[in-house]
């Protein structure tokens, strides 16, 4: 199963993973007209970021794709499931806006689409892709692609 | 962190009142995540083949760059980006002086004796004001305008001998200045200069072109057409602006392009156009360094119109959100972007004098010598337009800010005269311990470090408890004496040698140089104190520090500094240590070079300490015990 | 083993779904009123014909099939016999269970006025009645509704969206009283009142006068004041069915008593969802909760005891609310709207560079976040959810509550399951 491996303390961010993210989601083909494509949803927004911790040190965030997804457990539409891939995956078609999941998600991965009143975002994985965006962005292998099996752990693990 | 912190508590409570706007303070959170390449300056945008980044996989770039090239090549366009600012503030000035000796320009110089001095000191003869004042133009002109391969002569009138010496031994003194500045342009761009040692030392030649013209000569220049700087008292913070009246704040460099207006203003019929709209008058309010240039000459210039220096660069959007400033005129920096849309919300008219500073939603008139009074009756009339709708519609909160006791007007003339014609009596005190050596704080204030003249004031507090004279010009002045430190009230905060000596010559144990142009001051203070101790600058035990530095002008400073040969500190380091040689280079390498060094600190204390260290070193070498 | 469960929504769904993922061979049968499963928080949105009866379908006849559950619908228990372990059905049949779960949820409850029940007046606690009303709107001139809670705030925002003339009417002095403290509700009511709402606050409604024909005419307040009604909407708040189970000799407060384990007075008898009573983690009380989520989490849990298992709910709280008020949203987390006097208050304010306002109120007890109030700007909300829910300490420095910091939950596990 493809899982994502994360080192912190590789991370020195330049945001290569957010920008990444918000490319492959946005309505452009050409990853670098991404920031110029029409974005009328908000959702061209980067599912994972950069943070600094109470040290201010940097913490590269992003969704786990929890074995137990408190996202999934709140969801009232049915638009975010776990599929057997192990991703958590909203589809945008069903999802309502109602941010329960955002209200939800213990690491704050849940969230809400840049425009106002709109749906909520999260990281799919990449499924259907050949390979994750962010994992391919960053230049310091922080971010490593892996095949091992569901251990129960989640689809993205910190080393 | 929601916003930043600011030392000035009162500036911060006010933000956190006003959170119905945006300002740098919240943006600083926004932009919290700092890419790494770009801080160590690592990464180079330079060419097509790029961007590239030096990382453990890929160490140089696709030029064959390695970090030290890089970080050498980003660190020498900063340097040549800020001195072209000062450079074109000087030429600036030269050209005004010139046009009002030859009779283009209205405007009267306010100061012959000063002409006087700087004529003698460069070398100028002529027989009336006009002819003194005009060779002295020319003088700085021609050497501006000097190709590279000509020595620019006025160097070796400015800088002490041993210095200019030094200076030629390195082969660092420099060409035309401007030539300098399009030459460095050329070295750094695509698979041209690589030598990383050559590169800095073309940032110390532009040090000494930013310092000697950018810095001294216009102060000097400005002291012939807008008056010499007088110690005063006078008052600061957002306190100074009154609604009763017309009120331009002025943001910029340049005293001199503003004469036309503050003339015009200190007519009769420059007040009238206010009274006329129903305001008391016309005031001027001062923010940036061109503000600090009005408060260090507001005995000659300016007086009763300058209404008084409001705050540094970053109170800016700030002073624009109390709905009293009715137009904001701007010739340089620091002209923050974010104004813009506090100006939408306060229907505040943002003018440019000069399009190097233009804004989008500012309109550009053009400041052309000889037409300074007719543009500065059109700025007045056009605020005076803006007033009775503003004082109907746009509600006014004004916090209670600053102080009215600021210390101000200190230039190395004006200090001289307080103590008694020269610096003897200075270095009495040095000589006999009671103080401890001196202090530059000098340049910008930024929002880093801690925040908002965090760092900047807790240095300035350690180094004064410490007995240590601090000299200070820049925002740092602005941020100083809006906390306090500029008062005579000060002194508290001194340690018991520099508070008695505060006490018995009645001045604060900070003393306010005003802008940045002033550091250029400073240092003339430093090379007169050289002299009448009868060292080289590097045997001073001053040393100078630029806290909170923030841009490309406050890099070219530094570079002066250390082609003075002075142990200069900084809290954050610049874009330097991707290179292990730069590093080096600056930290440690060029003490042997020119005697100085950069010391980065994040921690006031220890910068102290550190800074501290470097003074008793040269006072033991002076055989002064410690 | 017979596992019977009564109800058909999400605590009930959740119990299906569990059990039969541990308990293979087990017959699980489903009783309930409805007929389908379909999310409740979406029917003003049915109601305002915004939205369809198929969109917010969450079952499919496949979903049944494959969970291998009789499911019986549109059947009313009509009583328990827990001594012979039976659930009697109003046709007469009876079911015997090893198992039972009663999740039969909450029925909105009308308010005591003159002039209910009648013609044109609905609450909004089930399909049946987002039709109804769906029906009657086109015809209805003045859409009135009492209560300005989560239900009333979201339907009245639909129907001023559709264009239609709508009052509201509250006895508290702001919209949405528990989840929003007196600014936040300000803000709110000013939402709704640019969009068109006419609002009523402290003036509860007293009577519906109706006409010959026994329609609404206008709802009496008690002010006196008389708002022209043409269709009235009750969501004035919900009562648990738990009239069966108390008849049976459950424990029941307001709703069904439940332990850690959902398990009610009555032996082998679990209870889930809007019908059960629990202490509330958060605010320490035993209180009902009428939230999808909690009615999934007490679900799961009654599920998984039921089939053998023994988990435990720990954190349940009905203490918490995302709402999106006309397009501004907002999170409310733990007792915003009655704060223990000893917190520490602490109100972040600012606006973006898009020029948009956020407004962050915080509750802090020592290094303890005790309740959120994020208007504008929710990410994150999930951080403070977290550290409320499960008292995790988050520092003496009340500055850094402002974003909660990634260290903390960087190595974090969620406490579920």
């Amino acid at each position: 199963m493809r899982r994502k491996l994360i080192d912190r303390s590789k991370c020195v961010g330049c945001k290569n993973c957010e920008l990444a993210c918000v490319a492959v989601h946005s309505g452009a083909s050409d990853p670098l007209l991404a920031y110029l494509a029409p974005d009328p949803d908000g959702d061209a927004r980067s599912r994972n970021k950069v943070e600094l911790d109470k040290e201010g040190k940097l913490f590269p965030a992003f969704c786990r794709h929890c074995s137990e997804p408190a996202c999934v457990e709140t969801c009232p539409s049915g638009a975010l499931v776990k599929g057997e891939d192990s991703l958590v995956v909203c589809d945008h078609d069903l999802c309502i806006g109602c941010f329960m999941c955002v209200m939800s998600c213990p690491y704050g991965m849940a969230r809400p689409s840049a425009k106002n009143g709109g749906k909520m975002v999260k990281c799919d994985g990449c499924r259907g892709r050949a390979s994750m965006a962010c994992v391919d962005a960053c230049p310091q292998r922080c971010l490593t692609a892996v095949d091992i099996p569901d251990d129960g752990e989640g689809h993205a693990i910190y080393i | 962190m929601s916003r930043c912190q600011s030392a000035d508590t009162c500036l911060a409570g006010y933000l956190e009142k006003r959170s119905d706007i945006n300002t740098a303070f919240d943006r600083m959170a926004d932009q919290a995540v700092k890419c790494g390449y770009g801080q160590m300056g690592v990464c180079c945008r330079l060419c097509s083949n790029g961007p590239c980044r030096v990382t453990p996989d890929s160490p140089k770039g696709v030029c064959g760059a390695t970090a030290d090239t890089m970080v050498a090549r980003g660190f020498l366009r900063a340097v040549a980006a800020g001195a072209a600012c000062y450079l074109h503030v000087a030429e600036s000035t030269a050209s005004r002086l010139k046009s009002i000796a030859t009779g283009d320009s209205p405007l009267r110089l306010r100061s012959e004796k000063s002409l006087d001095e700087l004529a003698a000191k460069l070398g100028v003869s002529g027989g009336s004001v006009k002819e003194l004042a005009f060779g002295v133009a020319e003088a700085v002109l021609n050497d501006l305008q000097r190709p590279r391969s000509e020595k620019m002569e006025l160097v070796s009138k400015l800088a002490p001998p041993g210095r200019v010496k030094r200076w030629g031994e390195l082969g660092i003194l420099p060409g035309g200045a401007k030539a300098e500045v399009f030459d460095a342009l050329v070295k750094t761009s695509t698979n041209l200069n690589a030598d990383p040692v050559d590169q800095l030392l073309h940032c110390l030649n532009l040090g000494v072109c930013t310092g000697l013209y950018g810095l001294a000569l216009t102060n000097l220049m400005n002291d012939v057409i807008m008056g010499e700087p007088e110690i005063v008292a006078a008052a600061v913070g957002f306190s100074t602006l009154s609604p009763d009246y017309v009120n331009i704040a002025v943001t910029g460099h340049s005293h001199s392009v503003f004469a036309g207006l503050v003339a015009f203003l200190e007519s009769e019929a420059g007040q009238q156009i206010g009274r006329d709209v129903g305001a008391k008058g016309v005031k001027l309010v001062g923010l940036t360094c061109v503000g600090q240039d009005m408060q260090l000459r507001s005995t000659a210039a300016a007086g009763h119109v300058f209404a008084g220096q409001a705050g540094n660069n970053f109170t800016q959007e700030a002073l624009l959100a109390t709905g009293a400033v009715d137009m904001v005129v701007s010739e340089f920096n620091c002209t923050l972007s974010g104004i813009e849309p506090i100006a939408e919300l306060t229907k505040t008219k943002l003018v440019c004098l000069d399009d190097v500073a233009k804004l989008t939603s500012a309109e550009l008139m053009a400041d052309r010598k000889g037409d300074e009074l007719k543009l500065a009756e059109r700025l007045c009339r056009l605020a005076a337009s803006q007033f009775p709708m503003r004082r109907a519609h746009i509600p006014v909160d004004i916090p209670t800010h600053g102080h009215d006791d600021v210390v101000c007007g200190v230039s190395e003339k004006s200090l001289a005269k307080l103590l008694g014609g020269d610096f003897a009596p200075l270095l009495e005190l040095i000589k006999n311990g009671t103080i401890k050596g001196v202090a530059g704080i000098l340049g910008c204030s930024n929002l880093a470090a801690g925040g908002h003249d965090v760092t900047t004031v807790a240095l300035t507090k350690e180094l004064i408890s410490r007995d240590i004279l601090v000299l200070s010009a820049g925002c740092t002045s602005g941020g100083l004496a809006n906390c306090g430190f500029c008062s005579p009230s000060a002194k508290e905060w001194a340690g018991p040698g520099l508070r008695a000596v505060c006490e018995k010559l009645g001045i604060p144990p900070v003393l306010n140089f005003g802008p940045c142009l002033a550091i250029g001051r400073v240092e003339m203070v430093a090379a007169e104190l050289a002299k009448a101790l009868g060292v080289d600058i590097p045997d001073l035990p001053v040393v100078i520090s630029a806290p909170q530095w923030l841009e490309e002008q406050a890099l070219a400073d530094g570079c002066f500094g250390l082609a003075l040969g002075l142990t200069l500190h900084l809290a954050q380091p610049p874009a330097i240590l991707g290179s292990p040689l730069v590093t080096k280079l600056l930290t440690a390498g060029l003490e042997e070079l020119t005697g100085g060094k950069v010391i980065v600190e994040m921690d006031p204390v220890a910068a102290a300490d550190k800074l501290q260290q470097v003074i008793n070193t040269k006072l033991a070498k002076l055989g002064v015990g410690v | 083993m017979r596992y019977v469960i009564i109800g058909g929504s999400a605590a009930a769904t959740a119990a299906a779904k569990t059990i039969r993922s541990l308990d293979g061979d087990g017959v699980i049968t489903m009783i309930t009123q409805d007929h389908r499963l379909y999310s409740r928080c979406q029917l003003h949105l049915v109601a305002s014909g915004a939205s369809t009866v198929e969109r917010i379908t969450l079952s499919t006849p496949q979903l049944w099939e494959r969970l291998r559950v009789r499911l019986l619908t549109g059947v009313t228990v009509a009583g328990l016999a827990p001594q012979l372990r039976r659930v009697f059905l109003d046709s007469g049949a009876s079911i015997p269970y090893d198992r039972l779960l009663v999740a039969t949820g909450s029925r909105s409850a009308a308010p005591p006025l003159s002039g209910l029940p009648g013609p044109l007046s609905f609450g909004l606690r089930d399909l049946d009645d987002a039709l109804a009303i769906r029906d009657a709107l086109p015809k209805a001139e003045h859409v009135t509704v009492i209560g300005a809670g989560l239900v009333g705030v979201e339907l009245a925002a639909e129907f001023a969206k559709s264009g239609k003339h709508v009052s509201m009417v509250e006895f508290s002095s702001r919209p949405l009283p528990l989840q929003l403290d007196e600014e936040c509700g300000g803000k709110c009511a000013k939402l709704l009142a640019a969009a068109g709402v006419e609002l009523h606050f402290l003036d509860p409604a007293a009577a519906v006068e109706r006409g010959p024909d026994g329609k609404p005419r206008s709802l009496r307040l008690a002010s006196g004041i008389v708002v022209p009604t043409s269709l009235l909407v009750c969501a004035a708040g919900v009562r648990p069915n738990a009239e069966f189970a108390a008849a049976a000799g459950a424990k029941v407060g307001r709703g069904i008593a439940i332990d850690d384990r959902c398990q009610t007075s009555l032996p082998d008898v679990f209870a889930a969802g809007d019908v059960t009573e629990h202490e509330d983690s958060v605010s320490g009380k035993v209180q009902t909760t009428a939230i999808w989520p909690t009615a999934v989490r007490q679900g799961k849990i009654a599920g998984a005891n039921m089939a053998g298992g023994d988990l435990r709910l720990n954190i349940n709280t009905g203490l918490k609310a995302a709402v999106k008020v006309l397009g501004v949203h907002c999170v409310s987390l733990g007792p915003v709207s009655s704060p223990q006097p000893r917190w520490d208050k602490l109100v972040i304010r600012r606006s973006d560079s898009q020029g948009r306002e956020s407004l962050k109120v915080l509750y802090t007890e020592g290094g303890l976040l005790r309740a959120a109030l994020l208007w504008g700007d929710v990410s994150n909300a999930g951080l403070y959810h977290e550290a409320i829910v499960t008292h995790r300490d988050i520092g003496p420095d009340a500055a850094c509550l402002g974003d909660l910091d990634a260290a903390k939950r960087g190595g974090a596990k969620l406490a579920v399951l």
